[in-house]
């Protein structure tokens, strides 16, 4: 049985063709990036930059400059944690992020330099989020917020603009992660009212690996990667301008062409794509619900593309269970142990659901019954 | 221009009033920093490359003309 991939928020499988092409002319072509003085180096500045001028507009950051290359998402969260936060001030998140904004929360945390807390909000509930996020950065009045745009582990899609507003009134940076929204659901920076939004090339923007962007708003973070930027060699310090100021190194010139691609292409296609990633959602939570799962899911559709569900026994081993037949899902806890706690899935985790676009209907009904079957014997 | 994503946003400017560049490195004879950047136009008339970069809003530019890319005089 062929392969049926139902883990695109992890990393998208299916990419457009476009993308594949510009990789392997950049491959060909790009020596190299803002170093040498060669057509090659040319024709790579070119790209580099209509891929900024591509994300500047789909994300509405305004200045191509303010759009910057990093490896993946968890870069970008980095650089904005690191350089944006406030030492001695509070930092408050929502409780269904990903250990990319937990683990460098919790090691500043170590530090001493700052004390994390969580605007813990039903599963679900935008209200409730609203109402949590008020109430926490009224009382703790801290330096940073950080959020989810949507959780990855549940497809719960947080209300950014209304935080945006509340980091405002309050005085607080913001910093938005958009993993999971960015190629699924709009994303504007400017409208969030953030300091950063962070997202990977790799998911729902069917971009290569190795390819993330951060966004920069109002306020500018401190750099988080320091050394070689092709400009300004004989100042020690980095430049003060962006993107430069953050994009220290070599820049993955292959993967940001593919990236330029993926973005044209989402532009383009994308609401086709999120409309057959939502039905695919429907077709595996209508099945999975017949046979007595528990899904988690927002009464008005998989607006995220993505959706868990209980096992009702171990979710790794589930998810195990069903990789051995060619089904590819993602069972565990996710990276994000924190919107488990929230969920109360901990114990056990979910297995997630996450189909590319690119899934026929019959082999998505098919790949349900699969999966319905041979989890409702493991379960008994 | 110290970067090569200021140097890439003349090009598009330019390029939208139909004038064709390239980045370049900034020569040593004309800059005093190392590492900075320059946009080549060739073959233009000063004087709609000037109008054309005053146009787009662009602050404190200077323009080089060369024969041969090793001596530059300076002409805005």
């Amino acid at each position: 049985m062929a392969l049926v991939y139902l883990d695109s928020a992890a990393t998208s499988l299916w990419r457009p063709v476009a993308v594949a092409e510009a990789v392997s002319r950049s491959v060909m072509l790009h020596a190299g990036y803002g170093r040498n003085q060669s057509s090659s180096a040319d024709a790579a500045a070119g790209e580099i930059y209509s891929c900024r001028c591509a994300a500047a507009e789909m994300f509405n950051v305004g200045d191509p400059a303010d759009v910057v290359f990093c490896l993946n998402a968890t870069h970008a969260l980095n650089t904005a944690i690191f350089g944006l936060f406030v030492p001695g001030r509070p930092c408050v998140i929502s409780g269904y992020e990903h250990n990319a904004v937990v683990r460098p929360l919790g090691e500043l945390e170590r530090r001493g330099a700052t004390e994390v807390f969580a605007a813990e909000s039903a599963l679900f509930d935008k209200e409730d989020a609203v109402r949590a996020f008020e109430r926490m950065t009224a009382e703790k009045k801290p330096g940073l917020v950080v959020c989810t745009m949507v959780g990855n582990v549940f497809g719960n899609v947080m209300p950014v603009e209304e935080i945006g507003r509340i980091c405002r009134k309050y005085g607080a940076r913001f910093v938005v992660d958009a993993s999971q929204a960015a190629g699924t659901i709009p994303v504007d920076v400017k409208a969030c009212l953030a300091d950063a939004v962070c997202m990977p090339g790799h998911k729902g923007l069917m971009g290569p690996t190795g390819t993330g962007l951060l966004l920069l708003g109002k306020n500018r973070p401190e750099p988080f990667l320091f050394g070689g930027t092709g400009t300004a060699s004989e100042e020690a310090g980095q430049p003060e301008t962006s993107p430069e100021r953050y994009e220290s190194g070599t820049l993955n010139v292959c993967g940001i062409c593919g990236l330029g691609a993926a973005l044209k292409y989402v532009r383009e296609k994308g609401g086709r794509l999120h409309e057959r990633k939502k039905a695919l959602c429907e077709i595996f939570a209508s099945r999975l619900e017949r046979e007595g799962f528990r899904i988690f899911a927002p009464g008005d559709g998989f607006e995220a593309g993505l959706f868990s569900f209980d096992a009702g026994f171990d979710s790794e081993t589930a998810a195990g269970m069903l990789a051995s037949r060619g089904i590819a899902v993602r069972g565990g806890l996710h990276c994000a142990p924190l919107a488990h706690r929230s969920a109360g899935t901990l114990e056990r985790g979910t297995v997630r659901i996450s189909p590319n676009p690119d899934i026929g209907k019959r082999t998505a009904v098919r790949a349900a019954e699969t999966i319905a079957g041979v989890l409702s014997a493991a379960r008994g | 221009m110290r970067t090569a994503t200021y140097a890439q946003s003349v090009i598009r400017l330019l390029s939208g009033k139909g004038i064709r560049s390239r980045q370049v490195k900034s020569p040593v004879e004309i800059s005093r920093n190392g590492c900075g950047y320059a946009v080549a136009v060739k073959n233009s008339d000063p004087e709609s490359l000037t109008a054309a970069m005053e146009q787009s809003g662009l602050p404190n530019f200077k323009i080089y003309s060369t024969s041969d890319g090793r001596n530059f005089h300076q002409i805005r």
